[in-house]
């Protein structure tokens, strides 16, 4: 319980080697929107590797990792992402603690999370999406706001709309590939937040 | 080493940092990243497109006569999707009271729509050409070590710059291994379940040794005083400067932001 708690208290949840996860999640990320991207998937899956950091070494490190994602990929690759280090950020928070309170212990108690995620990016991605981006994202699922306009609805029920219908399946592939993968790298490689809030 | 000098390798950083040595290369970095803000949000007071129109074309000019074009073709690559996006959902496909000025069929284009539109994107562009600007200009790692002189913890400017060294890396081996997967028979275009299992294939030797990677790099950063407390020396050497002007420009941001609030 040692690991829970010390992840749980931003003072103690830094250590070297959540320092060095960092960087990793962040690739992560990248990297599950490009594969999404190369397989023509309808996902985003671009917080894989907050979702990791969460499990891995809790609320605070996946943060952090979240909210520099977005500050790395929007100024050396794409301005626009900056604003969704808020997103990231609260979803890191969100899984972290679940996965500290036993969210990852059962099916049931998984779907909870999933569902608080999905909660957590439609509420705090709305407002920036309506707000800075007038609605739009530049991607694939704009024909789903835009679908949801044409039918009259406001601009924020549009894309309240367009993320309960495309959210809770990248949260879904999200959880269950963080989960997976974390499960394939063999255990003394753990951190040992992850030891005590994955279930092996 | 100094801010601005071409000596700096791209090969370690990702794609956005232009080589050179122009006059933008040489401003402070944390003088750059301070004008983004004023600039962005002076794009957002007003409700017409005049005020980020005049800033998006004074940018652009100002970039062009510094022969910094190449940042505005990368700004336009990235802003050109949601421009589209904006003028399709505003513009054509979003209802309004007021009488379309032309239609064809069930389409039908509308002024207001084109007006906010085209607001919109001009404001986009504007963010998007001042952070383009002002990161394209300077060397990630200059910027971690600007950032470290001003007070910030060495170790989240560690992150930052290990995350932008490591966005190439990454990048890197996802080729690789999508190419070793393929050869082996991985199909990129079959069915979406098939595509489902492509995706866990893909992903896990990579994420795996990624994170066994992790204990290897904190043993070699504590090896290096990673968590020692107290000043330390950078390879990369920054001249402390501009201090009152970003100030300034930080300061200008407080009406603007009470003007783009107001609006």
């Amino acid at each position: 319980m040692t690991a829970i708690k010390d992840a749980l208290r931003f003072k103690t949840a830094f250590t070297t080697a959540a320092w060095v996860l960092i960087p990793v999640a962040i690739g992560i990320n990248l990297i599950g929107r490009t594969f999404t991207q190369v397989l023509n998937l309808p996902l985003f899956l671009d917080t894989i590797g907050t979702t990791m950091a969460a499990f891995l070494a809790g609320p605070w490190v996946a943060a952090v990792a979240g909210v520099l994602t977005n500050l790395v990929i929007g100024l050396t690759l794409e301005a626009t992402s900056i604003p969704f280090g808020i997103v990231n950020a609260a979803l890191g928070i969100v899984a972290g603690y679940m996965a500290a309170h036993g969210f990852l212990r059962s099916t049931g108690k998984v779907i909870w999370l999933i569902v608080a995620l999905t909660v957590t990016t439609i509420i705090t991605a709305t407002p920036i999406v309506v707000l800075v981006f007038e609605g739009v994202s530049g991607s694939g699922v704009d024909a789903v706001t835009g679908f949801f306009v044409a039918s009259g609805q406001g601009m924020v029920e549009s894309v309240i709309g367009q993320q309960l219908l495309t959210s809770p399946g990248d949260k879904v592939i999200t959880v269950l590939l963080a989960f997976a993968l974390i499960k394939g790298v063999p255990a003394r490689y753990r951190p040992p937040f992850a030891r005590e809030v994955v279930p092996f | 080493m100094e801010a601005g000098t071409n000596t700096w390798s791209r090969a370690r950083v990702a794609a956005l940092y232009e080589i050179g040595n122009t006059w933008l290369h040489r401003v402070h970095p944390l003088t750059k990243l301070a004008a983004v803000l004023p600039l962005s949000v002076a794009g957002f007071a007003g409700d017409t497109i005049r005020v980020p129109a005049v800033l998006l074309l004074a940018a652009v000019i100002t970039l062009l006569v510094s022969r910094l074009g190449s940042i505005v073709l990368k700004s336009l690559r990235l802003i050109a999707p949601m421009t589209f996006a904006l003028f399709v959902i505003h513009g054509v496909v979003r209802p309004y009271p007021s009488e379309p000025i032309a239609s064809w069929g069930p389409i039908s284009i509308n002024a207001e729509g084109l007006a906010l539109a085209g607001t919109t994107a001009a404001r986009l562009a504007v963010f998007v050409v001042a952070v383009t600007a002002a990161m394209a200009t300077v060397h990630p790692k200059i910027f971690a070590t600007a950032l470290i002189q001003r007070g910030v913890s060495h170790k989240l400017a560690y992150a930052y710059l290990a995350g932008a060294e490591l966005l190439p890396e990454m990048r890197l081996r996802a080729a690789q291994i999508l190419d070793a997967q393929q050869s082996r028979g991985f199909d990129t275009r079959g069915s979406l379940p098939r595509r489902f299992r492509t995706l866990f294939a893909l992903l896990k030797p990579l994420l795996v040794s990624s994170l066994i990677g992790v204990e290897m790099r904190t043993l070699a950063l504590e090896s290096r005083g990673f968590s020692r407390v107290g000043t330390r020396t950078s390879a990369a050497e920054v001249e402390d400067r501009g201090r009152v002007l970003q100030r300034l420009l930080l300061a200008a941001a407080v009406p603007l932001i009470v003007l783009a609030v107001v609006w």
